[in-house]
């Protein structure tokens, strides 16, 4: 069976120094060397690498029936770290994207003027943006929304801070942010391209048996670890987060929602207009907030009760949540009041962490919550989002069978990291249910295709060249922590990033 | 004879009156490969007939249908049958035809036949209110069932005789016996799928053992009255049914083909295969695709003459005209005579921006039934005029049509693994 049969077909070249976009064939030979996702993504950027490309991608299985499988990736250069990076998309983004006919998108150069582009039906056309550059990223996906009739188009936007070049501003995905801590949003705000929109009618084909094949593993998941569990507020839980910061955020807790195909709900709605008992429909135009970002979240809690208000603004500007927050408690801002105010400062060209004299991990934020020496050594790789936790939630590395050492288990988060985000499976589900096994994952990849060669280690293979391959790229610049700078831990770092 | 019958020249009426299932006749022959067809407005009826060897007319306002058909409607179309025409109708198509003393249906009068489900007094409602009944006079047409319905063909119907198939009713008649028709169907019974609006037993009373479809012969030709649609996309059998019911005609009657009438035919829409005209058109139809798949998620309604129009029916007419847009090619070289692609551009970009106008309108609460008649009234001819095109297209063999391509590439028939 023909691998494409998961795919669309399609790769879009936009080139915004001419306002032009070219489609080329996804080969048969690209998915068959690299499988698809991240590193597909990171193929492409290699082949356009002159041009500072950021490339949208989906996995194997995005959009298909596969558990938890709504995962994307965006890959490009940050300007925080120096390093190339993969920030995973886990909205509804990257299955519209696959379905409204594109499965990569590669964005090339810099426009002159503001510009968007608009994805539907495998069209795909670059737009003046001047209708929505200056707004907020909440207004960006309100007018665009509206512009094209239709509320469950999805837009991936950046926010003031990304237009004026703060290296705190984050991609958007519609109005709840993202995992971009990599200032992915900054390298945006520079190619003025403001926002891209897509909404897709389409449909995939895939092998007889699947469907059965994920139902099954789908009740697995379902009555395994998260049994019984719901929302952000438990997974920040076992990883040791503030409990009166917890609890103050519960208490406003008015449902919890899933994305594409996942089985837990992590994320959060929360009321701030509205009684979070409330449950008929809100009369308010903007009731409350999604909580999706764990790290974001942490960072936030020593507001309590304020954290939703300003985790809002923060969103709304396109700001990274765990890095304002880090700013915000380095400046000993207690009062959500005060924190929002203070966020305006934050939209200056090259405003960053460094800046600000608040430690860092080369440039971005650091996960607040462990300190452990694997999650420290993941987060020095700088080559996947730490906005995830860097280790399991929910459950221990012994559930997933994980090395005992730290490095191993550093290793172990990497490859998990990186064969999500090749097959297109949600990396924080990845890190919720050890049902959720490479191998079955493989598995259904396999099925889905009728490629039977598609094993396991075929796919660990691949995670690990998707590693050496992303860190051999480019070195990162700043610093680690100081408390980190030590000759044996970049060692470690260096092996890992090595296949050691 | 089969290639005889691929040889028809078909008309499909879509001028007003017609709502949407016109277009599941046009499903049905382009599968069944009948290439060579029309489109009819109500304007130009009269003007077509004596190229076409068919007359199809499907759902919609038998009322206004009839309206917009005088004053010459109902004489071409006695002259087209005394020749030899078929006159296919289902629904509305298959009341026009039946003896009526109402204004406007009194022109046509060609059936002596009496439907079974008239009444004067109106029965306790159970279901949908709106598409129970329509005042016919001092009395009622009422639709006691929608959706399927179980009919037997006659003994003497081709291939099916004796068979019994399940397909759709959304309104069509059920007609008493009479001497001035055939029957070669009769409703038989219902299934776990039939809608009941009203009490069952009235719905026995109106449907079971009464004439489902029937014919009757006018000089050479005759009238094929279908009351369910038999043409519906969901419902092989009877389409196959159709199907056989004009071939079957065609070995009854010789087909004579009048002199061609020397009118040029003008190709007024443009070339399909012109990659700039298929580019704008794709452009545009995707936009209204993506509008009305959010409207047909709003709960509103608008009642257009007798009938009940949701904002589904947006959608359908844009898919009607995606689905064979997005198989379309470009060719290099092709190009439309200047000027002859800007009316479908046009078209096509009206009915954007009045579709948009009534999404922006639906979603602030305000009212848009006028907007809605000229948006349905604008989509029927923009489908017309599409299809127009796109079998000129194929029928040149430029372009595949569905049977072709259903062997040709595998990527177009895709197992849906659909959302929402």
């Amino acid at each position: 069976m023909d691998r494409g049969n998961v795919y669309m077909g399609r790769i879009l070249l936009v080139d915004l120094n001419k306002g032009t976009c070219e489609e080329e064939e996804l080969s048969q030979d690209l998915i068959e060397e690299h499988v698809g996702g991240a590193a597909i993504n990171l193929a492409l950027y290699e082949r356009y690498q002159d041009r500072d490309p950021v490339v949208m991608g989906t996995g194997l299985l995005t959009g298909t029936f596969a558990p938890s499988a709504c995962a994307g990736v965006l890959t490009g250069k940050s300007p925080v770290t120096g390093r190339v990076c993969h920030v995973p998309l886990l909205g509804q983004t990257a299955v519209e994207l696959k379905y409204s006919g594109f499965d990569f998108i590669v964005i090339l150069g810099e426009s002159e003027k503001p510009v968007r582009l608009w994805l539907h039906d495998e069209l795909a056309e670059v737009v003046g943006a001047g209708d929505v550059w200056g707004k907020d990223v909440w207004e960006t996906v309100e007018k665009l929304r509206f512009e094209h009739g239709d509320d469950y188009v999805q837009i991936v936007c950046i926010g003031p801070a990304g237009e004026k070049g703060s290296l705190l501003a984050q991609v958007s995905e519609s109005y709840w942010g993202s995992r971009d801590i990599f200032g992915l949003g900054a390298s945006l705000g520079k190619k003025k391209l403001k926002a891209i929109a897509m909404r897709g009618l389409g449909s995939l084909e895939v092998a007889e048996g699947f469907f059965d094949e994920c139902v099954q593993l789908k009740n697995e998941i379902a009555s395994g670890r998260i049994r019984g569990v719901q929302g952000l507020v438990p997974i920040l839980e076992s990883l040791g987060a503030d409990p009166e910061g917890l609890k103050a955020v519960q208490a406003r807790v008015h449902r919890n929602v899933a994305s594409f195909n996942c089985i837990y709900p992590y994320n959060s709605f929360v009321m701030i207009e509205e009684d979070p008992k409330l449950l008929k429909e809100s009369q308010k135009k903007e009731p409350g907030l999604l909580l999706t970002d764990p790290a974001g979240v942490a960072s936030l809690l020593f507001l309590k009760e304020g954290l939703p208000a300003v985790l809002r603004k923060i969103n709304r500007l396109g700001l990274d949540p765990a890095a304002c927050g880090r700013i915000l408690a380095k400046q000993g801002v207690t009062d959500a009041g005060e924190a929002e105010k203070s966020l305006a400062a934050f939209l200056v060209e090259g405003f960053s962490l460094d800046g600000q004299g608040v430690e860092n991990v080369y440039g971005a934020a650091p996960w607040p919550l462990s300190v452990g020496l694997e999650a420290r050594l993941v987060q020095a790789a700088s080559l996947f989002s730490h906005s995830l936790p860097p280790q399991p939630a929910l459950a221990s590395f012994e559930d997933f069978s994980a090395p005992d050492d730290a490095a191993g288990r550093a290793r172990w988060w990497l490859e998990r990291q990186a064969a999500c985000l090749i097959l297109g499976i949600c990396p924080l589900s990845a890190l919720l249910s050890p049902e959720l096994s490479l191998e079955k994952m493989a598995g259904l990849a396999a099925k889905a295709c009728q490629w039977d060669s598609l094993t396991e280690d075929v796919i660990r293979g691949k995670a690990r060249q998707l590693v050496q391959k992303t860190a051999a790229l480019a070195e990162p610049k700043g610093k680690l922590p100081s408390a980190w700078q030590d000759p044996e831990f970049e060692a470690s770092v260096k092996g890992l990033l090595q296949g050691g | 004879m089969q290639e005889q019958a691929r040889r028809l020249r078909i008309g499909i009426y879509a001028g007003e009156g017609a709502s949407h299932s016109w277009t599941w006749f046009v499903d049905l022959l382009e599968r069944f490969n009948y290439l060579r067809i029309r489109f009819v407005q109500e304007q130009d009826l009269h003007r077509h007939l004596p190229d076409l060897d068919v007359l199809i007319l499907s759902g919609g306002d038998t009322f206004e249908v009839a309206r917009a058909l005088e004053p010459s409607g109902p004489q071409a179309l006695r002259v087209f049958l005394e020749r030899g025409g078929l006159y296919i109708g289902s629904c509305a198509g298959a009341y026009l035809p039946l003896n009526s003393s109402k204004e406007h249906l009194s022109s046509f009068n060609f059936v002596r036949a009496k439907i079974n489900n008239l009444t004067r007094d109106l029965p306790a409602v159970r279901a949908l209110p709106l598409k129970f009944s329509t005042r016919y006079g001092c009395t009622y047409v009422i639709h006691p069932v929608r959706e399927e319905v179980v009919v037997r063909m006659a003994e003497d119907f081709p291939v099916w005789g004796g068979r019994e198939v399940t397909v759709p009713l959304y309104g069509g008649p059920p007609l008493q016996p009479s001497e001035d028709i055939e029957p070669f169907a009769f409703y038989s019974g219902f299934t776990g799928r039939t809608l009941f609006l009203t009490d069952p037993e009235i719905a026995e009373r109106v449907y079971l053992g009464k004439i489902a479809a029937c014919e009757k012969s006018i000089g050479a030709g005759r009238m094929v009255l279908l009351g369910p649609h038999f043409e519906h996309p969901g419902f092989p059998e009877g389409n196959a049914i159709v199907e056989e019911w004009i071939r079957w005609h065609v070995a009854r009657t010789p087909l004579r083909r009048l002199p061609e009438t020397g009118r040029r035919e003008e190709n007024a829409e443009g070339c399909l295969l012109d990659p700039l005209l298929l580019e704008s058109l794709k452009k545009e139809v995707s936009n209204m695709r993506i509008r009305a798949a959010a409207l047909a998620r709003e709960t509103v309604y608008w009642q257009i003459g007798a009938k009940v129009y949701e904002p589904e029916k947006i959608l359908h007419f844009v898919e009607v005209v995606w689905s064979r847009l997005a198989r379309l090619k470009a060719q290099r070289g092709k190009t439309s005579e200047p000027g002859s692609g800007e009316p479908l551009k046009e078209l096509a970009a009206s009915c954007h921006a009045r579709l948009r106008e009534l999404s922006e309108k639906v979603s602030r609460a305000q009212e848009t039934q006028e907007l809605a008649e000229a948006l349905f009234s604008d989509l029927r001819r923009l489908t017309a005029a599409f299809l127009e095109s796109y079998f000129r297209t194929i029928a040149r063999g430029e372009a595949p049509g569905r049977r072709e391509e259903a062997s040709a590439q595998r990527t177009m028939h895709r197992k849906a693994l659909t959302r929402r």
